[in-house]
């Protein structure tokens, strides 16, 4: 685990997502830009702009947001009302997507579910990310031995099969969107670190942060003005990927009957009842749908993450 | 040679100690009274005094702090317990699970790199054509839908549907054991967990693939006049493969965190099924049992890895 090799394929997977160890220099751009001058983050987006499952992903994600938000006034029933008349109904004009063991419109369901994944997707993405820029910078700034004991337990999270201590730990919290988030912030964190830290060396060391600081900058305003743009592209690409992990997990725990609680409609749980053969055989309409809507949402975010990957790299012409 | 192995061995203990402590802590912490879980009716009946002497004799009313020493100190002899639910030896339930998970994620690993290695070096030699693209979609649907969700859909056609495979078990139930009936409960799970793997795989092959075929000998030799195939045989795929070895190593992890899922799913026998029972029903020792054996393995593996590199590549160095 303590492996040059090991690290050097991390690394090499950091400096894919910050392209190439360099931090995004505008002279390579202005010389292309003769006529007129634009600035990073314009030509980032236009190159985002150009990768199409990206803007794809973009459009579904954005769409399903919406659904989340106004989930109220979309579903057609109340996702948690127990309807002793219907159960298991198949798919129909009054349940286009029938109903659940208990009676529940799965519609409904599908749709109050898209709160907790994207809950869970943003939340635990962004606490992973803010845990992981913390540790990160306090291992590139300070060194010594704060750098060698942070590096050392990011070894330990990356090599260990976390699922199982996250397992335990959600036993021992009690399982709600709060612990799932707190649980995937403190195991997902190491990926952000590694890049952070990564970053923080390598930027210290190049021309326009020297000449700041020789101009008299202060340390804070180098750390707001010019390492914190240069982390900011591969930071937002990790995130992105985190997210769709996260999304990932919390099904999966949910999956297990260790995620959000019962009744609170979430789309691994919804899968949950197709741990039975009969309902798994028979009742396709129970757990096809909540299953393709994780899958495609996922996939979304990916297709949104690898858009934002090519956008940033600096490597890549227009 | 030696010393890199003790060298290895002693960074490895620290870690341990750390995973361990972890582990303990958490399933102390763990809601529910073990005692009440592991009793019979009669004895629900039984006294306080009764619990008392239980607990006692358990070493559950000792300090904290004291039972963790106890513990590690009875771990290095090579005792994990006894399992409060099921009343046996940790060690000797233990055993008997490893062999079908390691039966279930070795041939996972196999599957994945028969089809993720002859995919990457395909996609290598035809750069940018149809198959390279096509490939790397693949690996990105396989990563983004969620494996119970494959492993339900993989149920639900081929056994529900098709009735080709057993819907789970390591072998018909009363039937003779043979090769045939073992294979066919093996290969749904296996190929499910094998999804997971073959993205990065594929995606390695192919980068190393392509730094390799980018090589000065690989000119020298094509000068030379060697044959196509064995100049990607020999000269290319041989070196291709030395970066895939940690690769393997590296997706250990995630490999183990697939077996509690696919366990559940396809009711396979093996540490990860056991894992999950250990977390319900509150049996402390065999959670920390799994815990511990699993981090074991995958630091065992990712030493071997680093050994089969260095056999592979004589300009590693141990």
């Amino acid at each position: 685990m303590n492996d040059e090799r090991t690290e050097q394929i991390l690394d090499e997977e950091a400096q894919a997502l910050i392209g190439a160890g360099e931090a995004p220099d505008p002279r390579g751009d202005m010389k292309r830009a003769k006529a007129k001058i634009q600035s990073p983050g314009r030509i980032a987006w236009r190159r985002f702009l150009r990768h199409r499952l990206a803007l794809g992903g973009m459009v579904f994600v954005g769409i399903l947001f919406l659904v989340a938000i106004f989930a109220e006034f979309l579903a057609p029933y109340d996702p948690n009302v127990v309807n002793t008349s219907a159960f298991r109904t198949p798919p129909s004009s009054e349940h286009w997507l029938g109903t659940d063991s208990a009676g529940r419109d799965v519609l409904s369901r599908l749709i109050f579910g898209a709160r907790v994944s994207l809950t869970v997707g943003v939340a635990a993405a962004l606490s992973a990310l803010g845990l992981g820029t913390l540790l990160g910078l306090l291992a590139g700034v300070v060194g010594g031995w704060v750098d060698s004991f942070i590096m050392r337990a990011v070894d330990v999270f990356l090599s260990f099969p976390s699922l199982m201590l996250i397992l335990l730990l959600v036993a021992v919290l009690g399982p709600s969107i709060g612990t799932i988030v707190v649980v995937i912030a403190l195991f997902e964190w190491p990926t952000a670190a590694r890049i952070v830290r990564q970053m923080a060396l390598s930027v210290k060391e190049t021309d326009f942060v020297l000449s700041a600081r020789a101009v008299g900058s202060s340390r804070w305003r180098i750390m707001r003005k010019h390492v914190a743009p240069a982390v900011l592209s591969p930071l937002t690409v990790v995130g992105t990927l985190l997210a769709a992990q996260a999304i990932l997990l919390e099904a999966a725990l949910s999956f297990l009957g260790l995620g959000v609680k019962q009744p609170q409609a979430s789309w691994g749980g919804m899968l949950e009842e197709a741990k039975s053969l009969t309902i798994l055989e028979q009742m396709p309409w129970m757990w096809i749908p909540p299953g393709l809507t994780i899958a495609v949402t996922v996939l979304a975010i990916n297709f949104i993450g690898d858009g934002l990957r090519d956008a940033f790299d600096p490597r890549q012409q227009m | 040679m030696l010393r890199y192995l003790l060298r290895r061995i002693l960074i490895a203990i620290p870690v341990l100690l750390g995973i361990l402590f972890l582990a303990f802590v958490m399933t102390r912490a763990l809601p529910g009274d073990p005692l009440l879980m592991m009793m019979s009716i009669e004895e629900f009946e039984a006294s306080e005094e009764f619990l008392e002497t239980r607990r006692e004799q358990l070493g559950l009313s000792d300090p904290l702090p004291v039972q963790y020493i106890t513990w590690v100190g009875e771990v290095v002899q090579g005792n994990l317990g006894v399992s409060f639910h099921r009343r046996a030896n940790v060690a000797e339930v233990i055993a008997g699970r490893i062999g079908p998970t390691a039966l279930l994620t070795g041939t996972a690993v196999f599957m994945a790199l028969a089809v993720g290695i002859p995919t990457g070096v395909i996609a290598a030699i035809r750069q940018n054509s149809w198959f390279d693209y096509t490939s790397a979609a693949g690996s990105m649907l396989a990563i983004s839908i969620p494996n119970f969700f494959l492993g339900l859909m993989a149920i639900y056609v081929f056994s529900l549907q098709l009735g080709w495979l057993p819907t789970g078990g390591l072998n018909t139930l009363g039937a003779e054991p043979s090769f045939v009936d073992s294979l066919r409960h093996l290969i749904m799970p296996a190929g499910v967990l094998a999804a997971v793997l073959i993205g990065p795989y594929v995606r390695y092959t192919r980068q190393s693939m392509l730094d390799v075929l980018h090589q000065d000998y690989i000119t020298t030799a094509t000068a030379k006049g060697v044959k196509r195939s064995s100049i990607l045989i020999f000269h290319g795929l041989r070196n291709a493969l030395v970066p895939l070895t940690t690769v393997v190593a590296i997706q250990i992890p995630a490999l183990l965190a697939g077996t509690v899922i696919i366990e559940t799913i396809f009711t396979w026998p093996g540490m990860g099924q056991l894992v999950l029972e250990g977390i319900s029903r509150r049996d402390y020792p065999i959670i920390v049992g799994v815990v511990l054996v699993s981090a074991v393995l995958v630091m065992v593996f990712n030493l071997l890895a680093d050994l089969l590199a260095a056999v592979l590549d004589p300009r590693i160095r141990l």
